[in-house]
């Protein structure tokens, strides 16, 4: 067999392993599988472990551009301004209070996640001067017709998911855990998600959404990273819809972490009084 | 507005110049609208028009510190047909001082909106209707006041002063939504104070407000003499019960009052319905259904006795903020019918137009409505937000 011959079947060999180990990936990426004890293991102390890095900061407040662009390149803006508080043994509290579009200056609303049920939620409208219970169901619906969801914006209980540890892999040089995470509630608009945490701090890099059918349909990538107190956030994040074509981009302003909101702060009767 | 409401609204203004320490920058927004109003219908009396140019705006700014809170919105519509009915209302102007987690105590002209249900607000007390922007039954008139609310182990409890009573308002001889003839002027005298405490509380899946009031009350009894009709605004205690229920999705609500005026028989009011949320790919489509009763029945001032509300609202939750709703209210003693259609888009960050249309159908001679039989209209408008 000449030299040549040898590299060539060498090489067909080479891309016939290269190709199964693709496949193997990909089926192991793609398709949902019962997964081990210990795969669900891992999953699981991976994702307690990034939520206990991310525990303790208390309360928090920043000021959100989101830029939503279309399928045809055109752009709008969204000015909001956001505030946690931990509440021990329960789900994050959330206030979002919109200032543009400017016909929804002054709207907030006031979510409490839950480590298990539905969130609860509240709208104040100035326009009618009264605060509103939300009959929580699309959660799958857009969030101010942006790309991320209601359930994406909401806090991520890790009692929420069923864990699963894919893979260890490599994100732009940097070592990385792919966990599947399925959602524990069915009218949840999502089969399953991908999500890579970075092996040095437990930081999500990227999480990739697959809806009810299962076919892939967005992707979020967080960038910037900055450390604020101990703690890590990312300044920007990237929600690009691969079904439609649309893309949504969020920018945050500074953080400031435990400035001193209490509960009174995020409740329901001092919501119209948010501003 | 009254010289004793714009008072009020200087101090107040007053109030929210001082700089107080740690307090925020105060936030501006509002609203210009320009558009027209077509009835198809001549009035009932000659003078009654049937084009309106709509000219009408909104402001508001709030500000807040550690401890207080200042809130002011102001609304003003300029007919340009009928001088009666170009008005500006200060449907709110509040300082609130909070200080510490139990206490917190508001003063100003306050807002106050206590029912769960859209349709009809039988437990509604303290702000009177705007009765020349009738066609949107939730506007309120402001309402001078002070309150005080307690945070309790168990929900709070709030009590109000609301030291003088506003009467209904009715367009001029040109303007729409008014009786074919003037109502005589009222006798009940503005400073006749009311009186008014509500407690609280709420679960995750249940909330419940119990209410009270007493004095003047803010629906009239309108009584006919001869060809005239004549307005009296009796002394009433009126307790009300308002239940709301998260049941999976959908919103379950319960508003009641039962009402004994001064030498006169009591009656009771209720409405009872609920709203069902439904999920069409990235959209929502609500339904709503509520019943209204009122033993009063034709009486009713609000012509609501036995009424039935159907409406659904689309929100397809695009970028445009695309929204539209669509209702009936049907009679269903005598048939008569209300459609409502409205569809609002946004053109950009700062523009929004709006198409409306209310149809009245089946108006029967005897409904207290009867009145507006010929008061179906459509509107198109365009507003500026900033």
């Amino acid at each position: 067999m000449s030299a040549i011959a040898r590299s060539a079947q060498d090489g067909a060999t080479l891309l016939a392993g290269l190709l199964l180990t693709a496949i193997t990936i990909t089926a192991a990426v793609q398709a949902p599988v019962s997964p081990t004890d210990n795969e669900r293991e891992r999953g699981v102390s991976i994702a307690r472990e990034a939520d206990r890095r991310d525990s303790g900061w208390r309360d928090a407040r920043v000021e959100v551009r989101m830029i939503l662009r279309n399928q045809h390149g055109e752009t709008s803006d969204r000015f909001l301004r956001s505030a946690w508080l931990e509440v021990p043994g329960d789900g994050d509290r959330t206030i979002v209070i919109f200032d543009r579009p400017a016909d929804v200056k002054g709207s907030a609303v006031l979510t409490f996640s839950h480590k298990s049920g539905d969130d609860d939620r509240w709208i104040y409208l100035p326009a009618v001067g009264r605060t509103k219970r939300v009959a929580s169901s699309n959660k799958a619906g857009p969030f101010m017709g942006s790309e991320f969801a209601f359930e994406d914006l909401a806090s991520q209980e890790p009692e929420k998911y069923v864990y699963r540890h894919v893979r260890d892999d490599v994100l732009e040089g940097a070592s990385v855990w792919i966990v599947e995470r399925d959602p524990l509630d069915p009218r949840s608009g999502y089969a399953r998600q991908l999500v890579w945490y970075d092996q040095a701090e437990y930081r999500p890099r990227k999480i990739e959404y697959f809806d009810r059918k299962n076919e892939l349909l967005k992707t979020l990538t967080y960038d910037q990273y900055e450390r604020v107190d101990r703690f890590w956030r990312a300044r920007i994040q990237v929600m690009v819809n691969h079904q439609t074509g649309k893309s949504t981009r969020v920018e945050f302003g500074p953080y400031r972490l435990g400035s001193g909101l209490t509960l009174a702060d995020f409740s329901v009767e001092r919501l119209s009084a948010t501003r | 507005m009254s010289i004793r409401c714009a008072d009020v609204l200087f101090l107040w203004l007053i109030l929210i110049a001082i700089p107080t320490r740690g307090s925020t920058q105060p936030t501006l927004g509002g609203s210009v609208e320009v558009g027209a109003r077509f009835f198809p219908s001549e009035g009932l009396s000659a003078p009654q028009g049937q084009f309106f140019p709509v000219f009408q705006g909104t402001l508001q700014t709030a500000r807040g510190s550690e401890h207080h809170r200042w809130r002011f919105n102001l609304f003003g519509r300029a007919d340009v047909r009928d001088r009666r009915s170009s008005h500006a209302d200060v449907r709110e102007a509040t300082w609130a001082w909070l200080p510490n987690q139990t206490w917190e105590m508001r003063g100003g002209i306050l807002a106050e909106k206590w029912s769960f249900t859209e349709s009809n607000a039988v437990v509604n007390v303290v702000n009177q209707r705007d009765q020349l922007e009738a066609p949107n039954g939730d506007a309120r008139l402001g309402q001078p006041g002070v309150s005080l609310a307690i945070r309790l182990p168990a929900g709070r409890l709030t009590v109000y002063s609301l030291p003088w009573h506003r009467s209904w308002r009715f367009a001029g001889a040109p303007g729409r939504f008014r009786p074919p003839t003037e109502l005589d002027r009222p006798e009940t005298a503005r400073g006749t104070a009311a009186y008014a405490a509500r407690w609280d509380v709420r679960a995750r899946r249940i909330e419940i407000g119990l209410s009270y009031f007493e004095g003047v009350s803010r629906d009239p009894a309108i009584e006919t003499a001869g060809a005239a009709y004549r307005v009296i605004y009796p002394v009433v205690h009126h307790t009300g019960a308002q239940l709301q229920l998260l049941m999976g999705p959908s919103l379950l609500k319960l508003d009641i009052a039962h009402v004994k005026p001064r030498e006169k028989a009591s009656f009771i009011g209720f409405t009872l319905g609920g709203e069902w949320p439904l999920t069409l790919g990235a959209a929502d489509l609500t339904v709503l259904a509520e019943f209204t009763y009122d033993q009063r029945g034709v009486q009713a001032p609000t012509g609501l006795d036995r009424d039935l509300l159907l409406a659904a609202r689309w929100n397809p939750n695009n970028a445009a903020g695309t929204e539209a709703t669509a209702s009936t209210m049907i009679d269903v003693r005598s048939g008569a019918q209300m459609l409502r259609a409205k569809f609002s888009r946004r053109l950009s960050a700062t523009w929004r137009w709006t198409a409306e249309a209310h149809a009245l159908a089946r108006q029967r001679r005897g409904d207290f409505s009867y009145w507006l039989r010929r008061d179906s209209f459509v509107q198109v408008a365009i507003a500026r937000f900033f």
